[in-house]
């Protein structure tokens, strides 16, 4: 800010003070704060409120570029496998769902009410599976490496093959 | 060490063993969860245990190999799935715990119906 005599009409007497500053910036920069105080040069009156929005823009930059560190983990070749993955996993859920929508004979009589619920909650259970394995995946390895997050998906990709599928296509 | 495993740790007690009455309740949660999926788990199991004992009724103790691995295997992919649910889920929260654990019980699913398929060859 200059101090010319257009700009004056901008200001109110006093503006300056920097026992004025808002306790909130002043807290933000408690060293910037006494050392105009002291100095009291004229001209360099506003900068205990610039060097406060200073701290604070650089404060803010700082926070803004961590997070976006942060946040910028997925590149797209991770996107690309993630993407692979989710499409592996949507097939084996077909392949279970095929198998079990074939499925006439059963391993056991299910001469039981009791048996055939535990049957049919397994058999959903099995379609289930794999969509349940890859959301999992993906929600509890949020805050872990990508490495173990791929880990786990392929993992999944190796147990929830569906065999019966494969054994009668 | 082996002491301690039956209690569960991260707790600042003095003692080794802290009673169930001093956990927080979030793991008091998480041992319910792993309870409520023992029970469902123990369902599974004690299925394949009837299923086991009414084949040797009805063919005796003649089964072929197979046989033995489809029920065999059947009566422990419960078990085993929920061992490893409960280590993965052990440092896990409550409801971390119950996610893990539905899945274990889900690949047991597929497991028995991959061994099953075994014997009923394919689809």
């Amino acid at each position: 800010m200059t101090t010319s005599r257009d700009d004056d009409a901008l200001h109110w007497a006093g503006d300056d003070d920097p026992t004025l500053t808002p306790p909130i910036q002043a807290g933000t920069a408690p060293a910037a704060a006494p050392a105009p105080a002291a100095t009291t040069a004229p001209a360099q009156d506003p900068t205990v409120l610039e060097q406060a929005e200073l701290a604070e823009d650089a404060r803010v930059e700082a926070e803004l570029a961590a997070a976006e560190k942060a946040s910028a983990q997925l590149s797209s070749a991770a996107l690309i496998t993630l993407g692979i993955l989710g499409g592996i996993y949507l097939l084996y859920t077909i392949g279970w769902a095929i198998v079990v929508a074939r499925t006439t004979v059963t391993f056991f009589p299910l001469d039981s009410l009791f048996l055939e619920v535990c049957f049919r909650i397994g058999q959903f259970l099995s379609i289930a599976a794999a969509p349940l394995w890859f959301v999992s995946a993906l929600l509890l390895t949020q805050k872990r490496t990508w490495r173990s997050r791929l880990g786990w998906l392929l993992l999944g990709v190796f147990v929830l093959v569906p065999w019966p599928f494969i054994q009668g296509a | 060490m082996t002491d301690n495993t039956t209690a569960p740790r991260g707790s600042t007690g003095t003692a080794a063993r802290t009673s169930f009455r001093e956990l927080s309740f979030s793991k008091k949660a998480g041992w319910g969860i792993a309870l409520l999926f023992a029970l469902i788990s123990a369902i599974w199991v004690w299925v394949g245990v009837a299923n086991l004992f009414e084949a040797l009724a009805t063919f005796g103790f003649a089964l072929s190999g197979v046989s033995w691995l489809v029920f065999i295997g059947s009566i422990a992919a419960p078990i085993v799935t929920y061992g490893l649910g409960f280590l993965v889920g052990w440092r896990l929260p409550a409801w971390a715990k119950a996610v893990v654990f539905l899945v274990a019980l889900a690949v047991a699913m597929v497991i028995k119906a991959d061994l099953e398929s075994l014997l009923l060859g394919g689809l």
